[in-house]
């Protein structure tokens, strides 16, 4: 944990706005799994909020009102990405270790409106892959109905003259690959059917993918899939 | 404790209207809305650099407070504060992703920054609201500025750093410095 100090002062800039979006989204992830830094956070808005109060009160036009209820009523991106986050949350619950993880999810459902994610009701399987240290890389949502996996990276991006290619680890027998995995987030087909037990894992490969059908360079991350009800 | 006789039973009202929101109850959200908003939209102007940019933040704000009611934790700050935590952060995106600020605007900013502070009375919690005036009242006027410019104005550091004509990493250090000597002020509170 950070020293009380630079606490105070994350949960100050964070609160006064002047983080840059990394640092800002790497504060949320981290109060998450801290619960100093949340109350240091709930603190400094309580300080500051009479600066907010000074602003006075300006009813908004009523557009503004349609437009909100036009968006939460819609079956769209957010509530889908939304509902992964929760589905994370209470895996969180059942698993030790995935403090962040939940709060990080939070940046992407502000960010994430033009990826298109296959429909909700499907929703079978999620993975988090995690690399040395156990810091989640990935997220991976599989829906077996639609057959298609949603992966979006949480860590960090491929070095510029490599691609990461997402695997599927089976039991026993030879891993297959599921595709490249270089954006931020990608939706792709399952040309395989996955089974709880199963372990999806991103190998680091030549730009554009193995030329051999196998992995040829380091696994780096790797997680479980786990049912997502 | 505060004198909050007049303040006690809406904010309670509005923790049961967060708890409802979470579970996703419309009417309660219209209520919430119909509460609040007007606060809201009145410190997302504040930020926005043009009318239309401001009722875009506000709704997106009010999407960010329906999809995450559920982590509103009333031990940790009230509603109003925990939703205008959001509404300033959906503001200062929307002006992070835009072209930069006029700098006009700017200079005109410094001349009313005395004006902006709370008065006594004009804030919900009056006492807190002097104490908080009196304590950046303290600080030095470039110290003063670049908090009230963050905090009201949403400034970037970025910005402070053209505004104030020092360095990115300085401007860093003056606010932590600056918000640690409001805290002192404020009795670690």
């Amino acid at each position: 944990m950070a020293d009380s100090d630079e606490i105070e002062g994350l949960a100050g800039e964070y609160v006064l706005g002047t983080l840059d979006k990394g640092e800002r989204a790497a504060v949320e992830a981290q109060s998450g799994a801290d619960p100093a830094l949340r109350a240091a956070i709930g603190e400094w808005a309580g300080r500051l909020q009479p600066l907010a109060d000074a602003a006075g009160e300006t009813p908004p036009p009523a557009s503004v009102w349609s437009g909100i209820l036009g968006r939460i009523r819609a079956v769209g991106g957010d509530a889908r990405v939304l509902l992964l986050e929760r589905t994370v949350r209470r895996l969180r619950i059942a698993t030790i270790g995935f403090g962040a993880l939940a709060a990080a999810l939070a940046i992407f459902v502000l960010n994430e409106r033009e990826v298109a994610p296959p429909p909700m009701a499907g929703m079978s399987y999620v993975a988090v892959l995690n690399g040395e240290g156990g810091k989640p890389a990935f997220v991976a949502m599989v829906n077996t109905d639609t057959g298609m996996i949603k992966l979006r990276r949480v860590g960090e991006a491929p070095p510029p003259d490599k691609s990461f290619e997402l695997w599927q680890v089976p039991a026993e027998g030879p891993t297959v690959s599921m595709g490249v995995a270089d954006n931020l987030s990608d939706l792709m087909p399952m040309n395989v059917s996955l089974k709880p037990g199963e372990k999806l894992a991103i190998s680091v490969e030549p730009k554009g993918g193995s030329p051999t059908g196998q992995a040829t360079g380091p696994v780096v991350y790797i997680g479980d899939l786990l049912p997502a009800e | 404790m505060d004198d909050r006789k007049a303040g006690a039973a809406p904010q309670a009202d509005l923790v049961a209207l967060m708890r409802a929101v979470a579970a996703r109850d419309e009417t309660a959200f219209k209520q919430l809305y119909e509460r609040s908003s007007a606060k809201l939209f009145a410190i997302v102007r504040r930020i926005a650099v043009s009318e239309a940019a401001a009722e875009e933040a506000l709704q997106e704000a009010w999407v960010r407070i329906w999809n995450h009611a559920d982590r509103f934790d009333p031990a940790l700050a009230s509603p109003i504060t925990w939703m205008t935590t959001i509404a300033r952060h959906a503001a200062i995106d929307a002006v992070r992703k835009g072209a930069e600020r006029v700098s006009a605007t700017a200079a005109a900013i410094d001349e009313e920054l005395a004006e902006k502070l709370p008065a006594p009375g004009a804030a919900t919690d009056g006492l807190t609201g002097l104490q908080l005036q009196r304590c950046l009242e303290g600080l030095d006027g470039e110290r003063r500025g670049m908090v009230l410019l963050a905090y009201s104005y949403g400034y970037s550091r970025e910005e402070l750093s053209r505004r104030f004509d020092k360095p990115v990493a300085t401007v860093k250090t003056i606010l932590r410095r600056s918000l640690i000597a409001l805290k002192e002020c404020l009795g670690g509170r």
